[in-house]
């Protein structure tokens, strides 16, 4: 397998959508930072009212990870694929690699170029963007930790992204499926999101006869099997799991790579399986 | 004899389509074996096999002696090289480029023999071309490279002329038969172009429905193609006596009919069966190219 992932390797950083890819990373993160900059600048004034870490790092350390979810699909599926379309995973499997070992050779290099660009996004916010604006709330340990979460949340999500390229076949036909699911899996993230952390009681209600805030039962909010269902599939899903990168949340870190784990385990033994029964032409 | 290819009784179904059936076919060592077969004939399902794009339905195959469902046919096809319908080369990369990567998927330690093998391939010269900038000739010589790079015993070719120019088939088949000959590796050749095949071929085999029809080595082939004189006599069993008495080189198509391999004198001919109490019915003259024989094998009046 180390042939397939050194000729995989030297192909990456070949590959157009991996240099795109890279560029869109960094330009990303320069793209935030100076933006932040300059309007904090602008209305410093008004930001100081309203938000005393406006312009900071903290609220933006992150969330440009959202952006990049919406990246790795293209990479991965116009890396993996560009094997079908040149017709050179033939040239694998007749001088004798094994199917699996043709599988993990890409997965393992989808990944290590996917987390090149999230690495090099985070590395730019850290050096470039605290030197800039600075960061007040977020500690060391929080940005280790939610490093170490993100890069372990998109491990999951490109293995998703190359078991479909890998069954897809089509470079087209993957990048589009998984942005297609991409999008779907983070508007069901935030649709979640929203249920769940809605309140059970709003309380804006003014009665004038007694004077008195009143709480009014939420009509919609979730209880019992139903909350524990939409709760399970939110915790599941990578998209959510960048989500809550985004918003830096490091309260359910553990847990939530812990599920990244077994979509990892999951998606590789089935796009495996699968693999290995295809017909390739 | 020994077989760098055979299969035996394979089979392979889509669905209820049988792309194979019950298929057996011998590639002797260092033969340029032609597989002929009209269009989805089974040329290439039988190809994705034995390069294990695809998996069997039944039978098997056996390349070096090696079986299919022994683990160890993955050692024997690395003595394989393949270029499978299209040319399997990136096509974002340089020639020179294209052939470090299946370097560096064979696991060689360096790329010493890139040059060589871009220089055998009349290549040498593309410089930083992408392999999409080349004409169809140049990408099939750069597949032939790929499939090439590591030191292949057995080449296997699926229509590796097809769509080319004049120069181009005459630039591949150059090639095929330098390799062949200065290099003893073994070529199987799949192709509906049956003139250029009858360039090149040393054996034939011919497939239909998924089954082989008939295998013949070019040697034979050029004995029952060569030109004779058909004669349709009312006993076979008679004319067989005087063509033996006489010593002439005959062979019997069927219970009516025979082909003379030689200058006969009709008139000598026709009383010496007189002789026999059997009339000489027809004579004419008779040259089979490999298309008419094809067509003779297959049937070709099924397939107008």
């Amino acid at each position: 397998m180390n042939k397939l992932i050194s000729a995989n390797f030297a192909r990456l950083f070949k590959n157009g959508a991996f240099i795109l890819y890279m560029i869109f990373s960094g330009g990303l993160s320069l793209v935030m930072i100076f933006m932040r900059y300059v309007e904090y600048h602008k209305h410093m004034e008004y930001y100081n009212n309203i938000d005393p870490t406006y312009h900071t790092m903290d609220s933006i350390a992150f969330i440009g990870l959202l952006y990049l979810l919406f990246a790795v699909p293209v990479f991965v599926g116009n890396f993996v694929c560009t094997e079908y379309s040149d017709g050179t995973i033939r040239n694998k499997l007749i001088v004798g690699h094994k199917r699996i070992d043709i599988y993990l050779a890409n997965l393992i290099v989808c990944t290590a170029g996917t987390l090149m660009g999230i690495l090099l996004h985070l590395l730019i916010n850290f050096t470039l963007g605290i030197a800039l604006c600075g960061i007040e709330e977020l500690t060391v340990s929080e940005i280790l930790k939610l490093t170490l979460f993100g890069l372990i949340a998109f491990i999951s999500l490109t293995a998703i992204m190359v078991m479909v390229s890998m069954l897809v076949k089509s470079k087209a036909g993957a990048s589009v499926t998984t942005l297609i699911a991409t999008f779907i899996m983070f508007f069901v993230a935030i649709s979640l999101n929203n249920t769940l952390t809605a309140p059970e009681y709003y309380e804006n209600s003014f009665n004038p006869e007694t004077m008195e805030t009143e709480t009014i039962k939420n009509p919609n909010y979730l209880t019992g099997t139903k909350r524990k269902v939409y709760q399970t599939i939110y915790d599941v899903m990578p998209s959510s799991h960048t989500y809550e990168l985004a918003m830096t949340s490091t309260e359910n870190v553990g847990k939530f790579a812990g599920y990244d784990g077994i979509i990892l385990v999951v998606t590789t033994a089935l796009g495996i399986i699968l693999f290995r029964k295809k017909d390739l032409k | 004899m020994e077989y760098v290819l055979e299969t035996n009784s394979l089979c392979k179904y889509y669905k209820n389509f049988k792309a194979l059936n019950n298929l057996s076919m011998h590639v002797p060592k260092g033969s340029i074996y032609g597989f002929v077969g009209r269009n989805g004939a089974g040329k290439t399902t039988l190809i994705r096999l034995i390069c294990g794009l695809q998996k069997t339905t039944s039978g098997s195959f056996e390349i070096y002696g090696i079986t299919n469902e022994n683990p160890d046919i993955l050692k024997s096809r690395r003595r394989m090289g393949a270029v499978v319908e299209t040319p399997s080369i990136y096509m974002n990369m340089t020639a020179e480029e294209n052939l470090k990567e299946q370097f560096r998927i064979l696991g060689m330690p360096s790329f010493d023999g890139v040059k060589d093998l871009l220089k055998l391939v009349g290549l040498e010269n593309t410089g930083k071309k992408n392999a999409k900038n080349f004409s169809l000739g140049m990408r099939q010589r750069l597949g032939i490279a790929v499939a090439l790079a590591g030191d292949p015993d057995f080449l296997v070719l699926d229509e590796p002329v097809n769509g080319l120019d004049p120069q181009g088939i005459v630039e591949i088949r150059e090639l095929i038969l330098k390799l062949n000959r200065e290099r003893q590796i073994t070529v199987l050749i799949s192709s509906h172009i049956l003139d250029e095949l009858s360039r090149l071929a040393t054996h034939y085999g011919f497939i239909d429905g998924g089954h082989m029809v008939k295998e013949i080595s070019a040697v034979e082939l050029e004995q029952v193609c060569r030109k004779c004189m058909r004669v349709t006599v009312s006993d076979i069993t008679a004319f067989s006596r005087v063509m033996d008495r006489l010593n002439l080189e005959y062979s019997v198509v069927d219970d009516r009919t025979a082909d003379i391999f030689a200058q006969i004198n009709v008139s000598e001919l026709t009383f010496a069966l007189r002789d026999q109490n059997c009339e000489l019915i027809t004579v004419s003259e008779h040259d089979e190219s490999l298309e008419s024989y094809f067509i003779n094998l297959i049937g070709g009046g099924k397939h107008e």
